[in-house]
């Protein structure tokens, strides 16, 4: 094999040989910066494909069906599948982080992720926190107990998820409170008997309902209907980093475009009994 | 009549044009915009509100659907943990806002809910009982079906009204353009014909005068133009013309100056011999004869010197009136010199050359001379010599002439002595 020599037609004139024409090495000049133009046309598909930029979202892992772990650890849920698809509208590689509904406020804050894949329900204190995306679906809080007993009741221990708007209201109106962690807590603690009654987003209930320890109970599903609740209480959003504005933007226009195209019924369908926007 | 002026110049005319134009176009353009806005406006309208509202109203279609599904799961399935969750779907459905927020469905669904729970806690107590509830809970599975398909209706309704008034609006906004679109253009072939009528026309009307325009012909005739800077051409080119006439006029005065004698106005020596050249080569082309002349007045330097330069002036003017009278159409004459005149005679040869001459002597011979104070001098006598043309050409012919004037002065003047002819008659 030869080795490669620069051809010296673009260097020298030929010193023997066939005579150029004038125009030729301006022609062959004209085809060098073209497939240069293309090769640097391919370089920048490449690059830009190969550094899509990255979203960061924050998810909560066991919380079925918005978020949670499947059979082979792999993330599943509503959430999940809208934050992917919100990934694909915005063209942008999701990377998702874990987090929880007591911390997931802070996580933000601290710029852990730039977006809470996590069914916030929208309230003026959170609100004063972070950014809310365009809601995503309407929700209510749900009171499961056993019937006859309310959550004002002095005897009655309520079980909340820490974090939650219901944690909160059940504190400022002074219940016997019980805390979990996270929603699959909140099974335990009716069924070992630690709580009488759970008040949670109705999606939680509905998820906690399916559970064998609590179909045994013999619960009642009644919606808790509270003026502090009613304020804004029923929209549920994505929560982002203080001060992203522009992602806001961005992510809202995303969020009503699979709005608007079906996609977030098609999700909801997959994970919820029934249309929940 | 400045008003007059004022009310054609064209700064005024074609900006009042161009105000309108300006008015109409910002005009058609404005409306244009708002149509435009309003398409923008109604397919926003749409999508932020009309496209949402039908789905939302398909999403509760689908949702009364659902609680009707699951009332059936309730009272077709034996399976307390399957009714149970069909209950706890069918509560929070028949409690969410988007069934709470329509008013039809809300009460519906509050009223299976209520059936539904009653007949759960039945079928707890009693299975079998399920036989009995399915009749009551027939009627509202079939309203909760026809609240679902009035609200799926409406969804289409609303839809095709959208898309309708959506229509509408591109259609008029469609129709707007193009009836902009033919006033404009009216506009613009109205302005067209004002430049052409009052400024293109009249412009090419001066193009053809200024081809035309020469000292020989008559004043451009320029049709009246309302347009005060044509009129102002129009005006520039009548002066040119009048400019033109004037220094032709000049200079055929100074031509003339040139070529004549200012005593006798005869064509000069100069002049002559340039246009005795010419004919010479016409004639001779012609095949005709030509003779040449030479005359000379007999004792002319006895009347200067006995009745002064004057009366020597006027004898020389009677004697050239007299031979450019005598002269027959074609022949040339001029004063030679002093008292010498020259002579171009076509179509004569020699012999009728010298017959002319010598009446033409005779003649001149009859003429009485009457001066300016009245005194009248005797007939003047002319001493002639004659040649023919020959090959030598005109000069020689005209020294050949002079010589046979020579000879007749000599001879005693008062005769015609012609080039090869001696003696006179």
């Amino acid at each position: 094999m030869q080795p490669w020599r620069p051809d010296p037609g673009l260097s020298s004139p030929p010193s023997g040989g066939a005579t150029r024409r004038p125009g030729s090495r301006l022609r062959r000049w004209g085809r060098g910066a073209r497939r240069g133009l293309c090769l640097l046309g391919l370089w920048s598909a490449c690059t830009a494909w190969a550094e899509a930029p990255v979203l960061t979202l924050g998810v909560v892992e066991d919380s079925a069906p918005m978020s949670y772990r499947g059979p082979a650890g792999e993330l599943l849920g509503f959430n999940i599948d809208v934050a992917r698809a919100l990934c694909r509208e915005l063209a942008r590689e999701c990377e998702f982080r874990p987090t929880r509904f007591d911390t997931v406020l802070e996580d933000l804050r601290q710029a852990k992720f730039e977006v809470a894949a996590v069914s916030l329900v929208i309230t003026p204190e959170r609100g004063r926190q972070i950014l809310f995306s365009r809601p995503i679906y309407r929700s209510m809080t749900v009171w499961l107990s056993a019937a006859g007993r309310l959550p004002q009741q002095p005897q009655v221990r309520v079980a909340v998820v820490g974090g939650t708007v219901q944690a909160a209201l059940a504190r400022r109106r002074g219940w016997h409170v019980v805390e979990a962690t996270t929603n699959g807590g909140l099974a335990s603690l009716l069924s070992s008997g630690q709580a009488d009654g759970m008040l949670a987003p109705m999606l939680t209930v509905f998820s906690q309902m399916k559970k064998p320890e609590l179909q045994t109970l013999g619960l009642s599903v009644q919606p808790y209907d509270d003026p502090e609740l009613r304020k804004g209480a029923q929209s549920a959003a994505f929560g982002i980093a203080p001060g992203r504005h522009e992602l806001k933007s961005v992510i809202d226009a995303a969020l009503e475009r699979l709005d608007r195209d079906g996609e977030l019924d098609k999700i909801s369908s997959r994970y919820l009994p029934f249309k929940v926007n | 009549m400045g008003r007059r002026q004022k009310r054609g110049q064209s700064i005024w005319f074609f900006s009042l044009l161009a105000l309108v134009f300006a008015l109409l176009f910002g005009s058609v353009l404005l409306l244009i915009d708002f149509k435009q806005r309003e398409v923008i406006e109604a397919t926003r309208r749409m999508r932020e509100e009309g496209v949402p509202r039908i789905v939302g109203l398909q999403r509760l279609g689908r949702n009364l659907e659902q609680l009707r599904h699951e009332g059936d799961q309730l009272l077709y399935d034996s399976n307390a943990g399957h009714r149970q969750e069909a209950l706890v779907i069918a509560t929070l459905l028949a409690n969410h806002p988007s069934l709470q927020e329509d008013p039809r469905a809300a009460g519906l669904g509050e009223k299976a809910v209520a059936f539904l729970t009653q007949a759960e806690s039945v079928l707890l107590r009693d299975p079998s009982a399920a036989e009995a509830l399915r009749p009551q809970w027939a009627p509202l599975a079939q309203q909760l079906s026809l609240v679902a398909d009035e609200v799926m209706t409406e969804a289409a309704h609303l839809m095709s009204q959208d898309l309708r008034e959506l229509s509408d609006q591109a259609g008029h906004a469609r129709y707007q353009l193009l009836a902009s679109f033919v006033l404009v253009g009216g506009f613009i072939l109205l302005l067209l014909y004002s430049l052409h009528a009052l400024v293109f026309k009249p412009l090419l009307g001066i193009h053809r005068g200024l081809l035309g325009l020469n000292a020989r012909s008559v004043a451009p005739e320029a049709a009246h133009s309302g347009i005060r800077e044509i009129r102002s051409v129009q005006n520039a080119m009548g002066s040119l013309h009048r400019a033109l006439m004037e220094n032709e006029n000049v200079r055929a005065q100074l031509e003339f100056q040139a070529n004549h004698d200012t005593l006798t106005g005869l064509p000069n020596r100069r002049h002559f011999l340039a246009q005795a050249a010419d004919e010479c080569r016409r004639q001779a082309a012609a095949g005709q004869p030509v003779c040449v002349g030479m005359a000379d007045l007999d004792f002319f330097k006895r009347i200067n010197d006995s009745h002064g330069h004057a009366a020597g002036d006027a004898v020389l003017c009677h004697c050239a009136l007299f031979l450019r009278a005598a002269l027959r159409p074609g022949d040339l004459l001029c004063r030679y010199g002093g008292e010498e005149f020259a002579f171009l005679i076509i179509g004569l040869d020699l012999a009728s050359g010298q017959q002319w001459f010598d009446q033409l002597r005779q003649q001149m011979s009859g003429q009485v001379v009457e001066l300016p104070g009245g005194l009248q001098l005797e007939p003047q006598t002319l001493s002639i010599g004659v040649a023919a043309l020959g090959a030598a050409g005109l000069e020689e012919a005209l020294r050949e002439a002079d010589k046979a004037l020579y000879l007749a002065k000599g001879a005693g003047r008062n005769r015609v002595v012609c080039q090869r002819l001696e003696g006179g008659s």
